[in-house]
């Protein structure tokens, strides 16, 4: 065998020539010291760059990926905060006012009762007007709908049942394809 | 390069698409290491590096749905890797070229035989300064290049899963790294 070529040191360094040409590799290191001296200073590099230094990585590194793929539950929103924090100093001072002008809890509380049943009957009020506007409503989006259903009614009777199928499967496979392509763009990362 | 087979790997995807946040904690913990090593080598700078391999478990969450179990998880995250540090590479203007398409003259200088004046590379160095110097050189050599060494040396990704991460034939790949090994020794001849 002559000698070495570059390649066939890494790929017998690797493990990777087959068995006969292995054999055939050794035979001829043990007797070249030009080749072995090749093989053994590649060997070196090798081991070297395998045993590289790993890079330090934060403590908290898994901490912080997980905050920004998981971020922490939502908190209520600080106006939020605020104002409700505002309305119930409110009610404390009202009553701590009452109390102290000479109203007795009961009463106060009567008071408050008669309050909240009289927003109870206004809230009442606006449901049934609303159910009643949105009936209404109802009824004009049925009376405008009725000439697409009669032009609707009268194709269908024109067109044969077979073409309606064809019609109705090829809207279907348009609707779903156009879906498919939608949810690719907008698909994050990477697929093999 | 991972402690987790790959079955577990495969189980903990599933868990995460079930909502368990920590199994996908523990992917990280699994993957955070082997990526800033690749990471860091390819951008030079660690908290870019940090950065990065942030990045590239916050895409690996938002597309695990596309994560097709037929493949290692690890070769998928590494893609996934590997796009981002490309895509830096193309907006830094750091040159690169398709691995496939021939390297110039160098490329067919594997096929070549040991020179009867080649010089020890090994021997000039202490060890214990090889590996800074090999750390050193490898900054030296094209960067599509540095990366095959690096998966292959400091992450141990074999032939195979390299092949398929960058969508090239096995024994091209096998050619650019050993490019790379051949490059790095001929640096270090040059170095003073």
């Amino acid at each position: 065998m002559s000698c070495l070529k570059i390649v066939e040191i890494y790929a017998y360094l690797d493990g990777e020539s087959p068995a006969d040409q292995r054999e055939k590799i050794e035979r001829h290191l043990s007797a070249c010291p030009k080749c072995r001296e090749a093989v053994e200073e590649r060997k070196l590099l090798t081991e070297a760059a395998s045993s590289l230094p790993s890079l330090d990585i934060p403590t908290d590194f898994t901490g912080r990926v997980m905050a920004k793929i998981a971020p922490a539950k939502r908190h209520l929103p600080v106006w939020l905060i605020a104002f409700a924090a505002g309305l119930s100093s409110l009610a404390l001072l009202l009553i701590i006012v009452a109390i102290s002008g000479g109203k007795y809890l009961l009463s106060l509380l009567t008071t408050l009762n008669h309050s909240m049943w009289e927003y109870a009957k206004n809230v009442a009020v606006f449901i049934a007007k609303l159910v009643t506007i949105l009936s209404l409503a109802g009824k004009v989006l049925s009376l405008l709908t009725q000439p697409f259903y009669k032009g609707l009614t009268l194709l269908t009777t024109l067109i044969s049942p077979g073409v309606q199928i064809f019609i109705i499967t090829l809207t279907l496979v348009l609707f779903i394809t156009f879906f498919y392509v939608l949810r690719k763009k907008f698909m994050m990362g990477e697929k093999i | 390069m991972s402690s987790m087979n790959e079955e577990k790997e495969k189980e903990l995807v599933r868990r995460t698409l079930r909502g368990e946040k920590n199994a996908f904690e523990m992917l990280v913990r699994n993957y955070q290491q082997p990526l800033l090593n690749y990471i860091g080598r390819m951008v030079g700078e660690r908290e870019m590096a940090l950065d990065f391999t942030q990045d590239v478990f916050v895409r690996a969450y938002a597309s695990l749905r596309s994560f097709e179990p037929k493949y290692k998880f690890s070769t998928w995250l590494f893609k996934i890797a590997s796009n981002l540090v490309i895509d830096y590479w193309r907006k830094k203007k750091i040159p690169t070229f398709s691995l496939s398409e021939p390297l110039g003259e160098d490329c067919e200088g594997l096929t070549l035989e040991i020179r009867d004046d080649e010089p020890s590379v090994v021997w000039k160095f202490e060890l214990a300064e090889l590996g800074k110097k090999v750390e050193w050189a490898l900054e030296q050599i094209p960067a599509p290049l540095r990366e095959l060494f690096v998966w292959r040396h400091t992450n141990g990704l074999s032939y195979e899963e390299m092949a398929e991460i960058k969508n090239l034939p096995v024994g091209t790949v096998k050619n650019r790294v050993y490019q790379a090994k051949e490059m790095i020794r001929e640096l270090l001849e040059a170095k003073p």
